[in-house]
C-alpha cells in the first residue's frame, strides 16, 4: 500500500510541477506577445513621427506655405487693412499664377514615394460626369424662388450670388466675363483721369488684346475703337460701355440661362432662404474661390506651356527621332504635372470638403493626364 | 473577444473593398460604353443649333423656361438687327426716306434689352425695316456683323410682337446665341449614353476645347458654306471660309484627334443656294476655276477640307445640311450612330 500511497504522491507532485511549467510557459509566451505588441507599436509610432516630420518640411517649403495660407480663416475675414491689402494682392490674376508656378518650378516631392500613375488611374475611374447631387439640394422647391435671384441685374448686385455665378462661370470655363466685368466696372466709376490712365495697361493687356491671357469675346470693331481711343489718348470714363455691355449680354443670353438650370442656383437659391430666416450662408467661400480661380490661370498657363513645348516633344516623338534626349525634357515638364496634383490633393484634404470641390478638380486633372500616359506610352514604345 | 473584434474588422473591410472595386468595375464599363462627342468648328456656324436639335430629337424639346428666354432674346434681337442694318445704312452713305430720318435717329439710341421692345419701337422697326435703303444695306450684309436669321425674324416682326407670342420650335433654332465656355449635355440615344460638348467658336474661346480632347468616340465639325464672303466677327480683316479651313486642319491633326473618326458638316447649305447665285465664288477663292454652280463649289469646298483632314487612321465623313431642318439632322444622326457602332465593333475586332 505504501508504494501505491507513493506513486500517487509522486503523480501528484508530478502532475503540479507539470501544472507550473504551463503556467510558466504560458508567462512566458505573454511576455513575449506583449513586447512583440509593443515593439509593433513603437515602429507605428515611429512611422508616424517620419511622416509628420516629412509633412512638415513639406509645409517649410517657402512657395507652399504661401499657397496653404490662403486657407488660414484669418484671411477668410481680414480684420487689419494690411490684411486686406495683402488679400488685394493675392486676388489679381498673376499673383494667383506665380506661386503655383513658382512652386511647379520648384519640385520638390522627391522624398515622398509617390506613384502618379497609381493615383492617377484610380482618380480617373470615377467619372466626374456621374452627378452626386448633395441632399440638401433636395429641399429645393422650384416655386419659391425669390425675384431677385431671377434677375440678371440683381444676381450681379449680391455678393452671395455673384460669389456663386462666378463659381458656376469657373466650372464652365468662362470665367473671364465676370473678371472683365468687374475691372471694368471699377473702372468706370474712377473720377480721377491719371488714376484712369494708370488703370488702363493692366486691363489692356489682361482682358482687351488678342491674344492676351483672359481675351473677352468682343467684335473686333469695338476691340479696334477702344485701341484707338487709347491710341488717340481719349481716355473717358464711357471707353469700356460698349464692351462692357456685349460681355453682360452675352453672360445674361448664355451663362445665366445655364446657370438657371444648374446645380449651383439651387444651392444659392438655398443659401439665400437661409440668409432670410436669420442663418448663416454657406456659400462658395471666398478662400474656395481662390484655389479654384488659382487652378484655373494655373492651367491656362500650362496650356500655354504645353503649346510650346509640343513643338519640342511631341512633334520629334511622332518622327522617332532620338528619344534619349526627349526623356529628359519630357521629365522636365511633367513632373511639374504630377506635384502639382499631390499638392492639389493635399489642398483639398485641408479644406472642407465638398462633391463639387472634387468634380472640378478631377475634371481639370483628367485633360492633363490624359495627355501625360499617352506620351508616356509612345515613349515606352520607342525606348 | 479582442480576435473576435478583430475578425470583424476584418470582415467588413473586405465587404467594403469588395464594394469599392464593383463600383469601379461598374463606372469602367460605364465609361467604355459613353460615347463622347465633340462639336467642334468656327464661330457662327451651328454647332449649338445641333444640340437643340438633338434636345428635340432625343429629349423632351424646349421647357416652358426656355421659350420664355428665347422669347425675350429674339425679341431684344429684334432692336439689334434693326440697329445693325441703321449702322449699315450710314457706312454705305445710303438714304433713308426722309420721314424715316427722325424715327432712325431716336432708333439708335435704343439700349439692347427687353425693355426697349414697346409698341412705338416695333412700329419704328417695322417702317424701317419696309425702307428701301434699309434692304440695301440687308443686301449687302456681308460688309458687317449681322445674323444669318435676321431676314427670318424681321419678317415676322407682326407675330412676334402679338401678346400671346409663343416661339416655335423653328423660331427658336434660328435664334441665335453665341456660346461662351463649354457645355456638357448627356443624352440618352437608343439605349445608349452620349456625351456631347457644345463650345464657343470665336478664336478666344478656342483654347478651352482643349480641356475636353480626352476620350473622344467622334468630331462633329461644323462648317458654314454660305459664308464664303464674310469676315470674322472678331477680326474685320479674315475670311471666315478660310479661317475654318485653317482651324479645321489645327485641330482635325491635333495629337489627339489625329486618329479619330470625324464627320464634317457643311451647314447652311439652304442659304448658301441662295447666296451662290448673287456673289461669286471666285472672289474669295482664287484657286477654284469651275463655274459658279452650286454643285460644283460644294464638291470644291469638299475637296479641301478631305484633304486638310486626310489621314490613315481615320474615316471622314461629309454631310450636307441645314442645321435648321429637323429631318435633316435626323439623317445626320442616324449615320453618326451607324459610324459610332463601327468605331465600337472595330475596337472589339469584329471588323
Amino acid at each position: 500500500m505504501s508504494t501505491k500511497k507513493k506513486t500517487k504522491q509522486e503523480k501528484e507532485q508530478q502532475k503540479e510541477q507539470q501544472k507550473l511549467e504551463k503556467q510558466k510557459l504560458k508567462e512566458i509566451r505573454k511576455q513575449e506577445k506583449e513586447s512583440k505588441i509593443r515593439k509593433r507599436r513603437q515602429q507605428r509610432e515611429q512611422i508616424k513621427q517620419q511622416k509628420k516630420a516629412q509633412q512638415i518640411q513639406l509645409m517649410k517649403k517657402p512657395s507652399l506655405r504661401r499657397f496653404s495660407s490662403a486657407t488660414d480663416s484669418r484671411l477668410i475675414n481680414p480684420k487689419t487693412e494690411e490684411e486686406k491689402a495683402k488679400k488685394e494682392e493675392r486676388n489679381s490674376p498673376d499673383a494667383l499664377v506665380n506661386p503655383i508656378i513658382e512652386y511647379a518650378m520648384y519640385s520638390t516631392f522627391k522624398t515622398q514615394t509617390f506613384n502618379p500613375e497609381r493615383s492617377a488611374k484610380s482618380f480617373l475611374r470615377q467619372d466626374p460626369f456621374v452627378k452626386e447631387v448633395d441632399s440638401d439640394l433636395d429641399d429645393f422647391d422650384p416655386n419659391v424662388i425669390p425675384e431677385e435671384m431671377s434677375n440678371f441685374d440683381q444676381i450681379l448686385n449680391h455678393d452671395i450670388s455673384l460669389a456663386y455665378f462666378q463659381y458656376f462661370l469657373c466650372k464652365q470655363l468662362s470665367l473671364e466675363n465676370i473678371l472683365f466685368w468687374k475691372t471694368a466696372r471699377e473702372y468706370q466709376e474712377i473720377i480721377d483721369p491719371v488714376e484712369r490712365v494708370g488703370k488702363i495697361p493692366d486691363i489692356l493687356n489682361k482682358f482687351v488684346k488678342t491674344g492676351s491671357q483672359y481675351e473677352i469675346n468682343i467684335d473686333s470693331t469695338t476691340r479696334q475703337k477702344i485701341l484707338q481711343n487709347i491710341n488717340d489718348g481719349i481716355i473717358s470714363q464711357d471707353l469700356f460701355d460698349e464692351a462692357i455691355d456685349a460681355i453682360k449680354r452675352l453672360m445674361e443670353i448664355d451663362s445665366f440661362a445655364k446657370f438657371k438650370k444648374s446645380d449651383s442656383y439651387k444651392a444659392l437659391i438655398l443659401d439665400w432662404h437661409r440668409i432670410h430666416t436669420g442663418n448663416e450662408p454657406r456659400g462658395p467661400e471666398t478662400a474656395r474661390d481662390e484655389i479654384f480661380n488659382r487652378l484655373y490661370y494655373y492651367e491656362q498657363a500650362f496650356i500655354e506651356k504645353l503649346s510650346m513645348f509640343s513643338d519640342f516633344i511631341i512633334k520629334p516623338l511622332s518622327l522617332e527621332i532620338g528619344t534619349s534626349i526627349q526623356q529628359e525634357t519630357f521629365d522636365l515638364i511633367f513632373k511639374p504635372i504630377s506635384d502639382i496634383y499631390t499638392m492639389n490633393k493635399l489642398l483639398f484634404s485641408k479644406t472642407r470638403r465638398s462633391q463639387n470641390e472634387m468634380e472640378l478638380s478631377k475634371l481639370h486633372w483628367r485633360c492633363f493626364f490624359g495627355i501625360y500616359f499617352r506620351i508616356q506610352r509612345k515613349l515606352s514604345w520607342l525606348c | 473577444m479582442g480576435n473576435k473584434n478583430l475578425k470583424k474588422k476584418r470582415k467588413e473591410e473586405i465587404a467594403r473593398n469588395e464594394l469599392v472595386e464593383q463600383e469601379l468595375k461598374k463606372s469602367d464599363l460605364v465609361q467604355k460604353q459613353q460615347v463622347k462627342l465633340l462639336i467642334l468648328g468656327a464661330g457662327d456656324s451651328g454647332k449649338s443649333t445641333l444640340l437643340k436639335q438633338m434636345q428635340i430629337l432625343y429629349k423632351d424639346g424646349f421647357s416652358k423656361e426656355d421659350k420664355q428666354l428665347y422669347r425675350n432674346v429674339i425679341r431684344t434681337n429684334i432692336i439689334t438687327y434693326i440697329k445693325i442694318l441703321l449702322k449699315g445704312v450710314q457706312m454705305l452713305d445710303l438714304k433713308l426716306h426722309k420721314s424715316n430720318e427722325k424715327i432712325a435717329e431716336d432708333f439708335l439710341n435704343l439700349p439692347d434689352i427687353i425693355d426697349s421692345f414697346t409698341p412705338n419701337s416695333i412700329l419704328a422697326s417695322k417702317q424701317l425695316w419696309n425702307d428701301p435703303a434699309m434692304k440695301m444695306s440687308f443686301e449687302k450684309r456681308a460688309q458687317f456683323q449681322l445674323a444669318d436669321s435676321a431676314g427670318y425674324f424681321l419678317d415676322n416682326i407682326d407675330r412676334i410682337a402679338s401678346e400671346n407670342y409663343k416661339p416655335s420650335d423653328q423660331d427658336i433654332l434660328n435664334c441665335r446665341i453665341s456660346t461662351t465656355g463649354v457645355k456638357v449635355v448627356e443624352f440618352l440615344v437608343n439605349n445608349q449614353p452620349w456625351k456631347v460638348v457644345d463650345v464657343g467658336g470665336q478664336r478666344s474661346e478656342r483654347k478651352k476645347w482643349i480641356h475636353h480632347f480626352d476620350d473622344t468616340t467622334l468630331l462633329i465639325y461644323v462648317v458654314a458654306v454660305n459664308e464664303y464672303d464674310q469676315k470674322l466677327f472678331e477680326d474685320n480683316t479674315t475670311n471666315r471660309l478660310h479661317e475654318s479651313l485653317k482651324l479645321f486642319e489645327t485641330t482635325a491633326n491635333n495629337q489627339f484627334l489625329s486618329n479619330k473618326n470625324c464627320v464634317i458638316l457643311f451647314n447652311k447649305t439652304d442659304l448658301f443656294k441662295d447666296k451662290i447665285q448673287k456673289v461669286n465664288f471666285n472672289k474669295c477663292f482664287e484657286d477654284f476655276k469651275g463655274s459658279n454652280n452650286y454643285e460644283e463649289v460644294i464638291k470644291f469646298i469638299k475637296t479641301l477640307f478631305v484633304k486638310a483632314g486626310k489621314n490613315t487612321k481615320r474615316s471622314i465623313f461629309v454631310h450636307y445640311s441645314c442645321a435648321t431642318n429637323t429631318n435633316e439632322i435626323r439623317f445626320v444622326f442616324d449615320a453618326v450612330q451607324s459610324t459610332i457602332l463601327e468605331n465600337i465593333l472595330k475596337e472589339q475586332g469584329f471588323m
